[in-house]
């Protein structure tokens, strides 16, 4: 047994190779881990980028949707509806002209509520964990976390 | 064999080792060189920028949601330097547009230091202008075939950076109430000044980062806060016409009519001449000569005169003075601290219930009520009333008026007879209005406001009234509104609107003149009312400035009321009185 040994370790070719090998084996390591961050890095930022552009975008929709408010309340001022009204040959209903009904449920006519409820939640934080943590948080979560 | 390839390897690790050397040797050059200063520089310059992010001013919506003051897009024109290539072209082809004058747009291009890299020509351009501008641009760079050649049309350097700006689709519709907003920013005048901080939203300088990696760092600027006004934008503008006919009707220099509802002091509508329009507001000038006149209805004091006898009255029926039914023999005229006091018409109206001093606006039976009442208790009550005192009235620059005491160095005994019937103390239409609030409202007196609600991160938060205290008892208040409904049918006034029983009071005031003594040729005319007597939901205050047509506010201020009562309860939708009393009982069909 001893002799078996002697003549592997004696082989200087093998132990090279085993050298090699572990060094490649480092480098290889190292080359995954540079590439996933890479990726994640690239990632990252092509995210960060179409972030940016969608706050341009916001700014940019929410100018328009002032002018085009503004637009709408031009069309819809008082002098402009009346002028129109006039027009087409409206005018205001004297007291004598005047018919009151009785509409069940109806309590008059209430302020208005200008909140718009249109059943969608904006999400306030949009980038996943996988955007932000490092790959040592990956990796403790992983861990700690049970792997989510 | 390997000996004889052996050198391939030795080459390769050479070449990646020299590589790598290089790599530590610039690394190394560059920490050491001479230009590291400009290198940081240009690393930090690229790192990002500061910036002062402006958040968009908060929108103001009238009851109904109708958008009286919003947001649009405007122009910074402005020139980088060197890319400038034909600044006299750039200066006369703004200054056609625009116009404006050439040389000093040209002054700007060219009156400029070392250091700056970017001129400011000229702000707040309209986006129809600016398109012009840009398309001519647009225009000359199409025929462009080569090089810039000296001499030739260019506006190459011209730039334009978008911006919001305040806008009024209403332009002069409640402009009084509304105020306005300068270029730089800042409200001024009623609710663009009172509310300024919440609807400027606060600007925030922040760091923007250039690298994508680090967009979270931007910080968000949340928008002003947007305001819902109690102000009803069709009784508004109605009144606001009433306003300005029966100004031309009645020869009146200028005037205020405010319309509220006295069950919680929201203001519905109020309307005050001459007006600006929002849209053109460098015109202030040429309309008024002091502050005090933006909005007459809050920023200016004045007699009264008799539409303050309610206030007497009341305070006469609440401390038990005197009842409806306390006879009075008026004998025209009464001597008081050395001075006589007359009726309006100089007049003797014999014997009276107090009823009848209401309805004939008797002079000199409101100072003998208050001289019997006795000094503390008339100016307790007047001080219950808020008079002498600013409501807080939710608008910029509210006046307080003057209420002298006894005790003060300028009250007289005169002045407890002549503040009974509203001479010699001053308040604003908006005091009256709410003073009056507690005899329309069983009572209680009501804070007059114009803020509804806020709409803030998608919430809207709604604003419940205020009571102001409550100045005389519940009996008191329903005792002097039927009075005053009667009196009202007893004068057979020009106020009364068929279909409805309304309470209400004319106000003839005599104007002091600069020497201290009372003009009668010029007055200022006045009315308050309210309705339905059994369930009172609007009250209106109308002012005149010294009509011409008649000096007595019972021809020129109480029509106007009427008017302004009949579109009223048309546009708060209150049938007369029978049709509602019959809906009451069940008969209505």
């Amino acid at each position: 047994m001893i002799t078996f040994s002697r003549r592997i370790q004696q082989a200087s070719w093998r132990t090279r190779r085993q050298r090699l090998g572990t060094i490649l084996l480092v480098i290889v390591g190292v080359v995954m881990v540079a590439a996933l961050y890479l990726d994640v890095a690239a990632r990252t930022t092509l995210v960060g980028r179409e972030i940016q552009n969608l706050e341009r975008e916001t700014v940019a929709t929410k100018a328009e949707n002032a002018n085009l408010k503004t637009e709408l309340a031009r069309l819809l001022s008082y002098h402009e509806i009346a002028g129109r009204s006039e027009a087409l040959g409206f005018r205001r209903a004297t007291a004598d002209e005047l018919v009151y009904l009785t509409v069940p449920g109806y309590v008059g006519q209430e302020a208005v509520n200008l909140v718009i409820d249109n059943g969608t939640s904006v999400q306030e934080n949009v980038l996943t964990d996988a955007y932000t943590q490092s790959l040592f948080d990956w990796v403790g979560n992983q861990v700690l976390g049970g792997g989510r | 064999m390997r000996r004889e390839y052996a050198w391939r390897s030795v080459v390769i690790a050479v070449l990646f080792a020299f590589v790598g050397l290089a790599i530590i040797v610039q690394m190394v050059r560059l920490q050491i060189s001479p230009d590291i200063s400009e290198f940081r520089g240009l690393v930090e310059r690229n790192k990002g920028w500061m910036e002062v992010v402006y958040p968009a001013r908060g929108e103001i919506y009238d009851r109904k949601g109708y958008l009286l003051a919003g947001n649009q897009t405007v122009f910074e024109l402005g020139v980088t330097l060197d890319q400038i290539e034909n600044a006299e072209y750039i200066a006369d082809t703004l200054a056609r547009v625009l116009d404006m004058d050439t040389s000093i747009l040209l002054s700007k291009m060219t009156d400029v230091s070392d250091e700056q890299v970017y001129v400011m020509l000229v702000d707040f351009v309209s986006g129809e202008t600016a398109e012009k501008i840009k398309k001519i641009k647009a225009d000359i760079e199409e025929k462009r075939d080569g090089p810039y050649l000296e001499g030739q049309e260019s506006l190459a350097g011209l730039h334009f950076r978008e911006h919001l700006s305040r806008s009024y689709p209403e332009k002069t519709i409640a402009a009084n109430v509304i105020g306005f907003v300068n270029q730089s920013e800042r409200g001024y005048f009623g609710i663009e000044e009172k509310y300024n901080d919440l609807l400027a939203g606060n600007p925030v300088e922040v760091w923007i980062p250039a690298d994508p990696n680090r967009v979270e760092e931007i910080p968000h600027v949340p928008d002003g806060t947007t305001l819902v006004l109690t102000l009803d934008r069709e009784l508004q503008a109605a009144t606001e016409n009433i306003l300005d006919d029966a100004l031309d009707t009645h020869g009146a220099q200028s005037g205020t009519i405010i319309v509220m509802d006295p069950r919680n002091g929201e203001i519905l509508a109020m309307a005050s001449a001459p007006r600006l329009d929002l849209t053109n507001y460098s015109d202030y000038d040429n309309l008024f000569d002091e502050a005090i006149e933006y909005n007459r209805a809050i920023n200016m004091p004045y007699e009264p005169g008799s539409v303050f006898k309610i206030l007497t009255m009341a305070a006469a029926l609440d401390s038990g003075t005197v009842t409806p039914d306390t006879a009075y023999t008026d004998t025209g005229f009464y001597e008081i601290g050395g001075a006589v006091i007359h009726n309006w018409d100089n007049e003797a109206w014999g014997v009276q219930d107090m009823t009848g001093c209401l309805t004939h606006s008797l002079n000199v039976c409101l100072a003998r009520i208050a001289v019997q009442m006795g000094t503390e208790d008339f100016y307790d009550y007047m001080v219950r009333f808020g008079i002498g005192h600013p409501t807080g009235v939710d608008l910029s620059g509210e006046a307080g008026g003057r209420l002298r005491v006894p005790g003060d160095s300028d009250w007289y005994t005169i002045d407890l007879a002549t503040n009974s019937f509203g001479q010699g103390v001053t308040a604003t239409p908006i005091q009256m209005m709410m003073a009056a609030s507690a005899i329309a409202n069983e009572g209680t007196m009501v804070t007059p406001h114009l803020l509804y609600g806020m709409v803030r991160d998608n919430k809207q938060y709604n604003f419940p009234s205020q009571d102001a205290g409550r100045p005389i008892r519940r009996d008191t208040a329903l005792t002097l509104n039927e009075m005053l409904a009667n009196a009202l049918l007893g004068a057979d006034s020009l106020a009364i609107l068929p279909g409805y029983r309304l309470a209400g009071k004319t106000g003839t005031a005599e104007i002091p003149t600069e020497s201290g003594d009372y003009s009668s040729a010029a007055t200022n005319a006045s009315f308050i009312g309210w309705g339905p007597v059994d369930d009172p939901q609007f009250m209106v205050y109308v002012w005149l400035e010294k009509p011409s047509s008649s000096i007595w506010a019972s021809q020129t201020a109480a029509p106007v009321f009427a008017q302004v009562a009949d579109v009223t309860t048309q546009v708060l939708n209150i049938p007369p009185d029978i049709i509602r009393q019959q809906y009451a009982l069940g008969l209505g069909q």
